[in-house]
């Protein structure tokens, strides 16, 4: 029990403290967006990396963050039928649905991803644009953002893991 | 678990069904693990994302899976969508710089005489924040934590009072800007900057029929929303009143014209705009004297986690989306759709249904991306326009914030009230809102120019 | 309109009467929107197909988006995720940049110099060897004429004034030479053209020839029409065929499948320049939109600067340089050819 503990509230740290970190990614798509607006609109002079770098930083924090919003409990469910089981069911169907539907997204995601970003590293792919900027940087972070998920992923299990014993133990208690 | 699919997908693989039928079967699994997992309470993205990568390794092993994943790397690629994490980023600084408080503070003095004046307060100030507000979150809870004590207060029946401050609330993300109305056009392929223009009309129709109602309501049953009494007003002096309401407005004002008005000038795209009104923000909250560094980094954090919880959906949605339309799921919907031989009509009918059945357990975001990609084809096959038909979705999706048992604005009021008023009130204050929703929708569909019309003033 | 002759002249090929060979279905995915005029010759590239076949090898016609975005087709047919995908080589520039040259060409050659160049004078070969390097193999479905040129809000009569615009420029050789040439080019992507001359996000901007740009009704926001179009006098558009998939066909499927793409290629090569001759006079007769041309010696400054920016690029990249000189070769043997047929070689007008 108490291993499991330490378990997710290492991982949870860890996603913590990157979330906190990549969140600031925010501010700079608002500086390169305002740097665009500045340079094109009052001195006429677009340039041809911003629009590239702006969806290059956009694709990056959007997937680094997603290990954060899973710890912050930021996804949606529709709990109306969830809710009216007891707390014990309600973490055996967490735990259950997770191995249906999030460990296959993962499982099958995260090696796939992988290759995509070697593909692109090893031909040197660039995008379709005079700046010509290269592709691999944010395929590999949608690798990362992936495994940052799936640890995140292991953290909720466990949690549910750890909940149930609980629920179980306190089941049993009030029974005697 | 992978020693299973792989067992599955050699079954798949070596079964001599015809294509057409094994095509439908996979479909008909896609939706089934969908309604499986939704029910028992797992997270909508993972539920979309996992349905769409077991089916699509079934259907076609590896290169199923890549398939999922190269339609995420292409939602990662969206420049319009860019704009989402900026709306929220704008919001977030607006919340903090607390514009709504004063122009609330002046203008409930400035209506409080009349019966029901508080209320149309609420929504006018409701309509005013909505223009500068993209996300549903920020409105609600700002003008919940705002209006809703001071509305019990008054004695303001306590149904009455929810029940404005979720229509009120939930105007934000149908009078642009609304990452609704990004996600939206993005996916159809519309225009953003055309969707904002064509939502502009129906939202504030919105508007004006909740201030008909709360007028009516409040002069026919005087009890339900009764004028400031005298010693309440005499606490701010009128020339105060109009004075603050206008010093007030100016904020608002600057917003809505720096980010509607330079993408209705040209001056910006959507994207570019929502990048201005998040600078415009930040430096009204340092204009306020709200500005900390504590005050941008939870900024920061919040937009992080709303816009995590926005793109995961999307990401979920790209999969599950990608992998339908890799088994022909929406030619084989349509196909089966027009063999009904409802027509035109019956078509939009049964997509409106759906959509205000689906808004009663899931949210916005996961509505679009189960509808669009099985409607908006059928909907082209009859000539339906797009821009049109977006809007007119959008007006309708508003619903979805207060339909029970499932709905944000439902949610973040029950959150704010006072334990002694049950949920039930709040369900019963939204029902009238939701009619009226209805009635909008209705119309928009009737009088297409009320949609159309502002966007067509803006090519010519 | 199209298939009658067709149907009639194909029905006794390859595959036509002999029913022991598989029903085949593909998916094509595409580049182009299911509302461009490119999009139809993948699909009557398809329907060709299907002809040849009797109805035994079915190709499904997927537009952009629908199996996958535009930047991702190439990846899907060199893994095989779908058998084939109709592209403009362009996009892919960003893995090599020979593919653009296999695609569009700045001030060099017509569209039946490439249609010439691919079937007779080694071109086929660079194709080959290109799309092979990634697992596929490549037929071009059309080798199209030049495109329109610049339209634009204000007239443009010399480089100078389009140094003061932002101008939009698909390609990326021609952004580079643009820059040379001192031209702010910006990123538009084509669905937000006519809307972004129209609110003066940018001054000017090329799409493609005069028919396609129709389609976007670029002419009623822009009036003005820079001729011609240096950046692309000619281009290519084609199928990629994942290899394996190729190698799984009965031999017959292949004959017909190359069949299509050699009579597609014929039939449309006279239907675009045919469709750009009407669209031009709709547009200058009956739309008022005025054709401006820059001087001789800016036309001259431009040769020079496409000629400077391809000779850098067959410094940095080899396979730009394969392909590069095997159309400089045909270019070559052309020389005394242009010379003594003048204008019956390529046309003129009687100016009467
Ligand atoms: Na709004
Ligand atoms: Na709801």
């Amino acid at each position: 029990m108490k291993a499991i503990k330490a378990i997710y509230n290492g991982i949870d740290k860890f996603n913590d403290f990157l979330g906190r970190i990549f969140s600031v990614l925010s501010l700079a798509i608002l500086a390169v967006i305002m740097c665009e607006v500045i340079l094109r609109r009052i001195f006429n002079r677009p340039q041809i990396w911003t629009q590239d770098l702006i969806v290059m930083l956009f694709a990056c924090y959007i997937i680094l963050i997603s290990a954060y919003g899973l710890q912050k409990k930021a996804f949606v469910a529709v709990d109306v039928v969830y809710a009216m089981f007891p707390v014990r069911v309600q973490h055996i169907l967490h735990i259950v649905t997770y191995a249906i539907f999030l460990v296959p997204f993962l499982m099958g995601l995260v090696p796939a991803s992988w290759t995509f970003f070697l593909n692109a590293y090893t031909t040197g792919e660039q995008t379709y644009s005079v700046w010509a900027a290269p592709t691999w940087p944010v395929k590999l972070c949608l690798f990362v953002g992936l495994v940052l998920l799936a640890i995140q992923a292991v953290s909720e299990i466990l949690k549910h893991v750890e909940g149930l014993v609980t629920a179980s133990a306190n089941g049993k208690e009030a029974q005697g | 678990m992978t020693a299973i699919l792989e067992q599955l997908q050699g079954l798949v693989a070596a079964a001599e069904i015809p294509a057409g039928t094994l095509g439908v079967a996979l479909i008909l699994g896609l939706f089934g693990l969908m309604v499986v997992g939704l029910v028992l309470g797992q997270e909508l993205a993972f539920v979309l994302g996992g349905a769409g990568v077991i089916v699509g390794w079934l259907a076609w092993g590896t290169p199923g899976v890549t398939i999922a994943m190269t339609k995420i790397y292409d939602q990662m690629q969206s420049y319009s969508m860019v704009a989402i994490p900026m709306f929220v980023l704008m919001a977030n600084f607006l919340t903090h710089s607390k514009v709504a408080d004063g122009l609330f503070e002046s203008i409930r003095y400035l209506l409080g005489p009349l019966k029901g004046g508080l209320g149309l307060a609420v929504i006018l100030v409701s309509t005013v924040f909505a223009a500068t507000t993209g996300i549903v979150g920020a409105s609600v809870v700002t003008m919940g934590m705002l209006s809703l004590p001071v509305l019990l207060r008054s004695g303001y029946k306590p149904s009455l009072a929810c029940g404005m401050v979720c229509a009120g609330g939930s105007l934000g993300i149908l009078i642009p800007p609304s990452i609704m109305l990004v996600s939206m056009g993005s996916y159809a392929e519309v225009s953003v900057g055309k969707i904002f223009f064509a939502a502009m009309v129906p939202g504030l129709s919105l508007s004006l029929g909740y201030i008909i109602y709360l007028m009516v309501v409040c002069h026919i049953h005087p009890d339900w929303g009764p004028a400031m009494s005298p010693e309440e007003l005499a606490e701010m002096p009128l020339k105060k009143r109009i004075t603050g309401s206008l010093i007030n407005l100016i904020p608002p004002l600057i917003l809505i014209f720096g980010v509607l008005g330079s993408i209705f000038g040209g001056i910006a795209t959507p994207t570019e705009a929502a990048g201005i009104g998040a600078l415009f923000s930040l430096i009204l909250a340092i204009f306020y004297k709200q500005f900390s560094w504590k005050m941008l980094y939870e900024s920061l954090i919040d937009t992080a986690k709303t816009t995590a919880m926005v793109f995961i959906i999307l990401f979920g949605a790209a999969a599950f989306t990608g992998v339908f339309m890799s088994l022909d799921g929406d030619q084989i919907i349509a196909d089966w759709v027009l063999s009904m031989g409802i027509g035109k009509w019956g078509a939009f009918a049964i997509m409106m249904v759906i959509m205000f059945l689906l808004g009663m357990f899931i949210d916005w975001l996961g509505i679009v991306m189960i509808v669009f990609p099985i409607f908006l084809p059928i909907m082209d096959t009859f000539g339906f326009d797009r821009l049109w038909l977006v809007a007119v979705s959008a007006t309708l999706l508003q619903t979805c914030f207060m339909t029970p048992p499932f709905g944000f604005a439902l949610f973040y009021v029950k959150g704010i009230l006072p334990p002694s008023i049950k949920i039930q009130e709040v369900y019963r204050g939204v029902i009238p809102f939701i009619i009226i929703i209805c009635i909008v929708t209705a119309l928009c569909a009737v009088f297409p120019p009320l949609v159309t019309w502002l966007p067509s003033m803006l090519a010519s | 309109d199209s298939g009658i002759m067709d149907t009639a002249n194909l029905n006794a090929t390859a595959a036509g009467g002999d029913s022991s060979l598989p029903v085949v279905t593909w998916k094509m995915g595409s580049v182009w929107g299911a509302g461009n005029v490119h999009f139809t010759v993948d699909q009557r590239f398809a329907e060709l197909v299907s002809q040849l076949t009797d109805g035994r090898f079915i190709i499904t016609n997927y537009s952009e988006g629908e199996l996958c975005s535009a930047s991702q087709l190439f990846d899907f047919v060199s893994q095989g995720t779908v058998e084939c995908g109709g592209d403009w080589g362009g996009y892919w520039s960003g893995k090599d940049t020979a593919f653009e040259l296999l695609s569009t060409i700045m001030d060099d050659f017509t569209a039946l110099d490439y249609y010439t160049w691919i079937y007779e004078a080694g071109g086929m070969d660079c194709y080959k060897e290109m799309y092979g390097q990634y697992n596929m193999e490549y037929f071009p479905l059309v080798t199209n004429p030049s495109e329109s040129g610049i339209r634009s809000v204000s007239p443009i009569t010399s480089i100078e004034d389009m140094q003061h615009m932002k101008i939009r420029l698909g390609g990326v050789m021609a952004g580079k030479a643009a820059q040379k040439l001192g031209i702010n080019i910006t990123t538009v992507a084509a669905s937000e053209l006519y809307e972004s001359l129209q609110r003066g996000v940018i001054d000017g901007g090329e799409f493609s020839g005069p028919k396609a740009d129709d389609s976007l009704k670029l002419q009623e926001v822009a009036p003005y029409w820079c001729a011609p179009a240096w950046y692309q006098s000619a281009g290519v558009n084609g199928v990629m065929v994942n290899k394996q998939a190729w190698e799984s066909l009965p031999e017959a499927y292949q004959v017909a499948f190359e069949s299509a793409a050699r009579l597609c290629c014929g039939e449309q090569l006279s239907r675009y320049i045919y469709n750009d001759m009407t669209v031009t006079n709709q547009m200058i007769e009956d739309q008022g939109v005025t054709v401006t041309s820059l001087s001789d010696e800016d036309m001259q400054l431009i040769r020079e600067t496409c000629i400077e920016t391809y000779k850098e690029e067959c410094e940095i990249n080899p396979n730009f340089k394969m392909v590069y000189e095997s159309m400089q070769a045909y270019r070559e043997t052309a020389n005394n050819y242009r010379d003594w047929t003048g204008d019956y070689g390529f046309g003129f007008n009687r100016g009467e």
